[in-house]
């Protein structure tokens, strides 16, 4: 409960003179509305950014070219062919996105992928046969490294970041290769 | 059998110092009498009498009446003190086994400043005599806002910002998200620190049950310890009243549109709902409501208050609902006029929607898709002790004994969470007046901290310290004051750390109304649980423990200080002052802060997360100004803050984060016949710099603006608050649109 302050008579012109000077101070105070909307999009905030270097031909049996960006990689996978289980069993909880269709007969490609941002072991290019079920027939092109790695090169991409540079080279020839799909 | 030997030494030495002052206070006198207003005539309720030079005192009881016991014979001033009244100084003379009666008159002034503070030396003093800046806020200051959280008043002291609930003291904290508080919060003295992050709980805090808040500006290290290292908030709470009393506060309100049509997110908000849809069921607006009732009385030795809370708000964004429980139980046992006993025990449960990010600034009230329905349930939990003996005129003891629990869990998708912490600490205080113009504080602390939780595993921390500060009044006109603390900090397994904080200050008085100060000090801040062990993967945001964390930071504080205050006496005013009757205070402080080892979170490129780490070194040099003033004997009163910071991490040579360059607060008000119209300003300059998370945002500058009406009816009084009334659109951290325009209506009574 306040205490009220001694009673005074009214003084009509102070009082007018402080509302005044409020007055005035709030008019002073205003200065537009700050922030205002910029048109940008939800989720064009964060993300990779790179160039896909395309080796070989484009087989004519080509559905599309996607990149794909997971969450995992399976280190201890070892059959080339499980590599559409893992696809679907981490699409289908929402560890692998999976980018934009890539132009066709492209020599190279420049990217950019928008992602949520957080940690990605494995960025990788695909194939997709021109089959029915194609996801069963995915294969990798080519994945992020850096140097002479062995193993993919993780991504980690801070809230508001395009992390730019993650070029890969995505070879044509890996489709008929029978070896361990993640190993260089 | 040395070690007994030693007990029973020291047990001796104790028994014979008591006895000795029990003795030597046998003869002694009594003085009494009664207060009253000098204009109305009435008597005055809880006016502080003490008596100088000593640590004894008492408070007027409804009548107007005290009395102070056991005063050996001599020649004394008793110090007259109240809120709103003009400090009177009364000598007295007491003889042997004898009472002194008297009157004294208080003259009522409008400004509004209290003569005595405890929180800058850890014992009652005289505004002017503290060696570093003291602001205070009053109840009636806090109560006036209709605050919902206590923060949201703070920011209207000038140098004090807060960024989702952190303290940004004169350039101190910044943004460490939620991590370790450079400012230490208190309530009645004890520590409110979140044991497991080392932030602060504001929702933890009843606003209704606060008497004052006393935030002191600079170094509190060498008596408070770690958190201290850019000064204190103390939030001293109301107390007990001598009669049955009753009090009520129930307030609605609700959230204007948003600035923008495509900013509404839902056809909830009031008004557009009235104007634009015609529909008036202001039931399923965006709105808030609270209720709460407190009830005191005094039964025979015992003060007893109690309180209960209940809010519940929509909020204005999505996940921005909440509903909160809180209770107080605040019970004085006074044993006799020198012993005393207080018991404040509170509790505060919080369940809220989370926010944690807008999905884009063209939709900055709703979050990502996959953030939606965040919530997380936050319970607090507080016993603080504090028992006080005053043993003789020249001596008192204290001891504050506390514990502080905060138990948290979210449903958060990505990272499901929870933490149970433990806070506990102990002090024992002496305080000694060794000669009238000397006196000295002693005391030791330990804390136990114990954390089990997902997100920081089960961890514990230890702190001991042992401080003593020494106050030496070396001329009526020149105070001298010297302390230091010496802390130990343990983590298991992880760090030890010792750290000695000494401070030295020094007051000058050249003339009525004038005080020079000067201070420097060491501060510091060890790292909390969280910074050391958290492992976060929330929005995309990764933190990892870091276990090479063990450095406390520290800082080198220094102020200089000048107040005046300004009143020309009526034998002296012309016609035109006479009309005016200004009357002015101005303080102005130059400081500095030195920061090594600064704890900051940062981006670890080999470990692709952030960590907190200990940073390097950074410099705060700062200049802050205050001006209060009120006209024609109270109707008009106004003031300004300026606090302007130069500040720079000596590693990058970047602006620090968070900060911004220049503050301003402003105000005024226009109080007659029971109404009080005022308006509230704040401006901060736009961050500079922020943690690299979303860097490339808009920043603008904060320009809020508050505005509003009272009616004191005598019981009861009716007020209506329009907050950010221009609906000014900033952030103060990434990706958080700060509250948008809203009204309160409240109804406050006393029964």
């Amino acid at each position: 409960m306040m205490t009220r302050s001694k009673m005074h008579e009214f003084p009509a012109f102070p009082a007018f003179l402080g509302a005044l000077l409020c007055c005035l101070a709030l008019v002073a105070c205003y200065h537009g509305h700050g922030l205002s909307p910029t048109g940008e999009d939800a989720a064009g905030s964060s993300g990779i950014s790179g160039t896909i270097r395309f080796v070989g031909i484009w087989p004519d049996s080509t559905k599309q070219v996607n990149v794909i960006a997971s969450k995992t990689y399976p280190e201890g996978l070892t059959d080339p062919d499980a590599l559409y289980a893992f696809v679907f069993n981490e699409l289908g909880i929402g560890h692998i996105v999976l980018s934009d269709t890539i132009p066709r007969h492209s020599s190279t490609h420049e990217y950019v992928f928008n992602l949520k941002p957080g940690l990605y072991e494995w960025i990788l290019v695909v194939w997709f046969p021109d089959i029915q079920d194609y996801y069963f027939g995915v294969k990798e092109l080519g994945a992020y490294y850096v140097s002479s790695a062995e193993y993919p090169e993780p991504v980690y991409i801070k809230p508001g970041e395009i992390v730019e540079n993650i070029d890969i080279v995505a070879d044509f020839d890996m489709i008929n290769r029978d070896i361990p799909f993640f190993k260089r | 059998m040395t070690m007994k030997k030693t007990k029973n030494s020291i047990l001796f030495c104790l028994t014979v110092l008591l006895i000795g002052m029990q003795s030597k206070a046998q003869i002694t006198g009594t003085v009494e009498g009664l207060i009253l207003d000098k204009e109305t005539g009435k008597g005055l309720f809880g006016v502080n009498v003490l008596v100088e030079g000593t640590f004894l005192g008492t408070a007027s009881d409804a009548s107007g009446h005290f009395r102070i016991s056991r005063l050996p014979p001599g020649r004394y001033s008793l110090m007259v003190t109240m809120i709103g009244y003009e400090k009177e100084s009364v000598p007295v003379s007491v003889q042997p086994n004898a009472g002194l009666n008297m009157t004294i008159e208080l003259k009522p002034t409008v400004i509004r400043q209290p003569n005595l503070v405890i929180t800058a030396t850890k014992r009652r003093q005289q505004l002017e005599d503290a060696p570093t800046t003291v602001d205070v806020i009053q109840s009636e200051e806090i109560l006036k806002r209709n605050p919902s959280r206590l923060d949201e008043v703070l920011t209207n002291t000038a140098g004090l910002g807060i960024i989702d609930g952190q303290v940004e003291l004169r350039g101190s904290t910044g943004f460490n998200w939620a991590a370790g508080s450079r400012v230490l919060l208190m309530i009645d003295g004890h520590p409110m620190i979140n044991g497991d992050t080392g932030g602060i709980n504001w929702d933890a805090i009843p606003v209704e049950e606060v008497e004052r808040v006393e935030i002191v500006k600079g170094a509190g290290s060498a008596l408070y310890g770690s958190n201290a290292m850019a000064g204190m908030v103390n939030i001293i709470t109301r107390s007990p009243s001598a009669k049955p009393e009753l009090r009520f506060r129930v307030h609605w309100g609700f959230y204007d549109e948003p600035a923008y049509d495509n900013w509404r997110w839902t056809d909830k908000f009031l008004t557009y709902r009235i104007l634009e849809l015609n529909k008036w069921d202001a039931e399923n607006a965006l709105s808030f409501e609270g209720v709460d009732v407190s009830y005191s009385q005094k039964i025979r030795k015992t003060d007893m208050l109690m309180t209960v809370g209940r809010k519940h708000s929509t909020g204005y964004h999505q996940n921005g609902d909440f509903t909160l429980w809180n209770a107080l139980i605040k019970t004085a046992f006074n044993f006799t006029p020198q012993i005393k006993w207080t018991l404040l025990t509170n509790f505060a449960s919080n369940d809220h929607g989370e926010f944690i990010q807008w999905q884009s600034q063209s939709s900055p009230m709703t979050v990502p898709e996959d953030e939606y329905g965040n919530r997380l349930l936050y319970l607090k939990g507080s016993i603080l002790s504090t028992f006080t003996h005053v043993l003789s005129h020249r001596m008192a003891y204290k001891i504050k004994t506390n514990w502080y629990r905060t138990d948290w869990e979210n449903n958060f998708p990505d990272m499901p969470d929870y933490a149970v912490t433990d806070r506990m600490s102990s002090e024992v205080q002496l305080d000694a007046l060794l000669r009238e113009n000397h006196s000295s504080t002693f005391g030791t602390e330990i804390i136990y901290t114990r954390t089990k939780a997902r997100i920081f595993g089960n961890e514990n921390s230890l702190d001991c310290a042992a401080y003593g500060e020494d106050e030496f009044k070396i001329t009526p006109r020149w105070v001298l004051t010297t302390g230091t603390r010496v802390d130990y900090h343990k983590i298991p397994d992880v760090s030890t750390d010792w750290q000695v904080s000494p401070r030295v200050g020094l007051v000058y008085h050249p003339a009525p109304g004038n005080t020079c100060r000067l201070s420097a000090g060491y501060g510091f801040r060890a790292p909390s649980l969280a910074e050391v062990f958290s492992t976060v993967n929330v929005a995309g945001v990764r933190v990892v423990p870091n276990l090479e964390l063990k450095k406390a930071e520290r800082a080198v504080s220094a102020e200089l200080g000048v107040n005046q205050a300004f009143y020309i006496p009526e034998y002296l005013a012309t016609g035109f002052e006479k009309w005016l009757q200004p009357k002015f205070s101005m303080d102005i402080s130059m400081f500095n802060s030195t920061y090594e080892n600064m704890i900051d979170v940062t981006y670890n490129d080999s470990l692709r997360a952030y960590q907190f780490m200990n940073l390097g070194e950074a410099l705060i040099l700062g200049l802050e100004m205050k001006i209060q003033a009120s006209f024609w004997n109270g109707l008009f009163g106004a003031h300004i803050g300026w606090t302007a910071l130069n500040h720079k991490d000596k590693r990058t040579h970047k602006p620090l984060p968070y900060r911004s360059d220049n503050r301003v607060v402003a105000g005024g008000e226009i109080r007659f016949r029971g109404w009080i119209i005022g308006v509230d300003y704040r401006y901060a300059s736009r961050q500079k710099e922020i943690v690299s998370l979303f860097e490339n945002d808009e920043r603008v500058p904060m320009r809020v603006c508050d505005a509003m009406i009272q009616y004191d009816f005598g019981q009861f009084d009716i007020s209506l608050n329009g907050k950010n009334i221009f609906n000014y659109n900033y952030t103060l951290r990434q990706r958080f649109l700060e509250p948008i325009r809203h009204y309160i209506v409240t109804l406050r009574g006393e029964l």
